[in-house]
């Protein structure tokens, strides 16, 4: 067979791909004139679907892929091996960037070992199919873009750019949306906050997420905007029985909630963070 | 991959679109549309994939602002078109073979393709966008994101096996 002309039809013409393709191009892109059920015109469709998605993942299965990660579009990554710096990339899940001086493990397709350093992943594959571990807790990817940083203590943050991204450790859990940001210690897991709230509530959530002190509730609580009701909704699972009146009074202060609602899943609808059924379809209820 | 002149043009289309751009949308489609429905044939009948060209396109078009990395458009809207092939057959309420449906299709043309589609998934799919929409491998690599050398070698071994599939066939 002629190699090159398989390639890029240089050269003899091989016989037997030039019959194949005699016989296979008339099933081509645009070259068959078929009856159709329906006129489609994709621009009125384009016209009636052009909406801005806020979570980004498909949800469809996953199509047949390769098994392993590919490193800058050359050689392959298996599972045990490590990686400093460089992009992964797999079809049918996303793109890892890991940042030079970083140490990520790989664990398999769907699940990395951010050890210490930074990841910026960008993920199509559908909610759940995607975890990244740090020493303090695991990143669930709902299909996003995201940043993660483990430093040398084994603390992460993650700031999400589209889509979500769940924290979970020790039974406790964030969601994290676009535009928000989360910590993580060994001590455990904080709760997120919009990264344009004002700097008193940044640094306040920061410092609760330590000290877990009534003061720093009280700043927390004083400075939150009706967008930071994505904390306090978070703080209502964490502060102890005494605070939690105190949080759901400011909460029902900053964001509606339709009377008789009462539940953490009422209050999480009353945020207006759009449908996220379709990654909340796997949890339990609230 | 190494930046060229088009690739760096074409991270500026995909940075326009993604603005809302229409018009460099429209080029978008016009680059990929033969790959994405070469990617799908690979996977679905003739009849359905002329279609689900359009059903990938909307889908790129609604979640083009979460592409964060014009570059990896490639990558990505080729696998929007596996899984619109695979949510094809999930919707699939009734089993019909694919000879009946295909009356435009010359019988032997349908044969080789479904021998095609009984492939491994990384060789049917460089064989359709190479024998069937008449891309080079260059172009190949270029509109799916893999590299030179893996198409090279998924044509080669592709061939090889085809030969065998229908040399095996009465």
């Amino acid at each position: 067979m002629n190699e090159d002309y398989l390639w890029n039809r240089s050269g003899e013409p091989d016989k037997e791909v030039a019959r194949l393709e005699e016989l296979l191009r008339p099933l081509g892109y645009g070259a068959r004139t078929l009856k159709r059920e329906r006129e489609r015109s994709w621009l009125p469709a384009v016209a009636a679907a052009l909406v801005i998605a806020f979570a980004g993942s498909l949800l469809l299965l996953p199509g047949p892929s390769a098994d392993r990660w590919q490193v800058d579009g050359s050689h392959f990554v298996a599972p045990g091996q490590t990686i400093s710096s460089g992009s992964l990339y797999a079809r049918d899940i996303g793109q890892v960037d890991v940042m030079p001086g970083s140490l990520v493990r790989i664990l398999g397709k769907r699940q990395l070992d951010l050890q210490r350093g930074t990841v910026r992943a960008l993920i199509w594959a559908p909610p759940r199919q995607f975890v990244v571990d740090t020493p303090s807790a695991r990143a669930v990817d709902l299909g996003c873009q995201y940043t993660l940083t483990v430093d040398a203590e084994g603390s992460g943050l993650v700031e999400v750019q589209t889509g979500w991204v769940a924290f979970e450790h020790a039974g406790l859990e964030a969601f994290i949306p676009a535009g928000a940001a989360c910590r993580t210690s060994r001590s455990g897991l904080g709760v997120p906050w919009f990264q344009d709230a004002p700097e008193d509530l940044r640094k306040g959530v920061l410092e609760w997420n330590l000290n877990r002190s009534t003061s720093t509730l009280s700043t927390v609580l004083s400075a939150a905007r009706p967008r930071d009701g994505l904390t306090l909704w978070h703080l209502l699972a964490r502060v102890d029985s005494r605070e939690r009146p105190v949080v759901l009074a400011r909460f029902k202060q900053l964001v509606s909630v339709p009377h008789g609602h009462d539940s953490m899943d009422d209050y999480w609808a009353a945020l207006g963070l759009q449908s996220t059924n379709w990654w909340r379809s796997w949890k339990q209820r609230w | 991959m190494t930046p060229t002149a088009d690739t760096t043009g074409e991270a500026d289309l995909v940075s326009s679109a993604r603005s809302g751009d229409r018009d460099a949308f429209a080029e978008l489609y016009g680059r990929y549309a033969r790959a994405i429905h070469g990617l799908l044939l690979s996977r679905v009948p003739p009849s359905a994939a002329e279609d689900l060209v359009q059903d990938v396109f909307l889908t790129a078009l609604r979640k083009l602002p979460l592409l964060r990395e014009a570059a990896a458009f490639p990558a990505w809207i080729t696998s929007i078109a596996r899984n619109c092939a695979t949510d094809y057959y999930r919707s699939r309420r009734h089993f019909v073979p694919d000879e009946i449906r295909e009356p435009s299709v010359e019988p032997e043309s349908l044969m080789i393709l479904n021998s095609i589609q009984s492939l491994p998934e990384a060789y049917r799919e460089t064989l359709v966008l190479r024998l069937v929409e008449g891309m080079s491998g260059p172009e190949i690599a270029e509109r799916t994101g893999l590299t030179p050398d893996s198409v090279r070698v998924n044509l080669h071994r592709g061939m090889r096996l085809l030969k065998q599939t229908l040399g095996e066939r009465p």
